[in-house]
């Protein structure tokens, strides 16, 4: 399925403006917009199958989209637990209010930044919009600094603060994933030092998880 | 059926990850620029899936780290080393197109597996992982890990006990 680009190009502080009002509690970023399925974990309904196998942004909503071509929104970000993780657009453009989708509860009709589909950075940007971002954080930087940041940022068609959010994350990540050494709290500690100190016990969800057949055939 | 290779070092002669596409760029742009940079170093080792023709098709960096828990009170844990050696799943990455077809559950249980052997070869109590979201650390949670930290429900740090692995690996 091939995405089509917004019929024009749109202002995103506009975009924002008009999604605000949708929903007071979220803030939305420049191409993240429309939000707000109920825990499709915790339902068991198709979108949350989907989620399982497919777990990737645009991908899922080119197979929701596929299965249920009734779908009459433009655009749509699904938040899991709080975290935008799939972006889902019709392809037609047509925004239809009245369209029905078991677990939808809010919905907004700003258009879609134009260009936003076709680049990439739309839904990586997607990964770090909170439904709730009610944390300030505050660097100072030297006017070089400064420059670099916003010429880089605008490179990449993202905001300065999305671009600084973005690349942090991204280096955050990679500290994390090669730790030497992790440190415990108090309690932490203490739990971890009482369950090592049992013998070894079957864990169930384990061997149910390991237990399923997967679907593929190994060659060697 | 869509046949792959058995998991296998990286060997960037032999496979091919420029076309890895995961849906998370960073973790596509991991394995592209900087897997092969790890192993020289020496701080991470890339495990692959590969299909028919060589194309990684999932990923697991791993590492060795150290669990410090001096924090514990005294009496707690006598017997038990300081730091705790553990297996660290730094990254465990699935491209879209297998998506759905348990490549990535194959790839943790040889993870898992992997932390057993190295348990019984020299010492690894534990395999940690590192939750990227909230979705992932709910997919992991779906193999038994638990919060390292139970306080912080928040976490994204999560652990299996090697002993519990070998216990249910025997069973299966």
């Amino acid at each position: 399925m091939s995405f089509r680009r917004a019929t024009s190009a749109r202002n995103s502080a506009a975009v924002r403006a008009r999604s605000v009002g949708f929903a007071s509690e979220l803030s939305f970023e420049r191409s993240a917009f429309l939000v707000d399925f109920r825990d499709p974990l915790a339902d068991d309904w198709g979108i949350g199958a989907a989620l399982e196998n497919l777990a990737v942004a645009g991908e899922l909503g080119r197979a929701v989209l596929e299965q249920m071509p009734e779908i009459e929104l433009e655009g749509l970000v699904v938040f899991v637990r709080g975290e935008a993780i799939a972006l889902i657009v019709h392809s037609d453009g047509q925004l239809q209010p009245s369209a029905g989708w078991p677990g939808v509860r809010r919905r907004c009709f700003g258009p879609l930044p134009w260009g936003a589909l076709d680049n990439r950075s739309t839904y990586c940007h997607c990964k770090y919009v909170s439904s709730v971002k009610d944390e300030r954080l505050q660097i100072r930087v030297g006017p070089a600094e400064k420059r670099l940041l916003e010429r880089a940022a605008e490179a990449s068609h993202l905001s300065v603060s999305a671009f600084v959010v973005q690349s942090a994350a991204g280096r955050a990540e990679e500290v994390l994933a090669e730790r030497q050494v992790i440190t415990l709290g108090h309690s932490a500690a203490a739990a971890l030092s009482n369950a090592l100190e049992r013998p070894g016990q079957v864990n169930g969800r384990l061997a149910e998880a390991l237990g399923r057949r997967h679907k593929f055939r190994w060659i060697d | 059926m869509t046949e792959l290779h058995r998991p296998e070092l990286l060997d960037r002669a032999k496979h091919d990850r420029s076309r890895f596409d995961c849906g998370e760029p960073v973790l596509d742009e991991w394995l592209q620029r900087y897997a092969g940079q790890s192993r020289r170093r020496d701080t991470a080792a890339t495990w692959v899936i590969t299909d028919a023709d060589g194309v990684v098709v999932a990923y697991a960096s791993l590492s060795m780290t150290g669990i410090d828990r001096t924090a514990a009170p005294a009496p707690v844990g006598k017997a038990v080393p300081d730091p705790v050696p553990a297996l660290l799943v730094g990254r465990l990455a699935v491209d879209r197109s297998v998506a759905g077809l348990g490549v990535g559950t194959a790839l943790v249980a040889h993870v898992l597996a992997t932390a057993v052997e190295l348990n019984q070869s020299a010492a690894c109590r534990a395999v940690v992982v590192t939750a990227i979201n909230p979705a992932a650390r709910g997919w992991w949670q779906r193999f038994g890990f638990e919060l390292l930290d139970p306080g912080d429900p928040d976490g994204l740090d999560l652990f299996l006990l090697t002993a519990d692995i070998e216990a249910t690996l025997r069973r299966l």
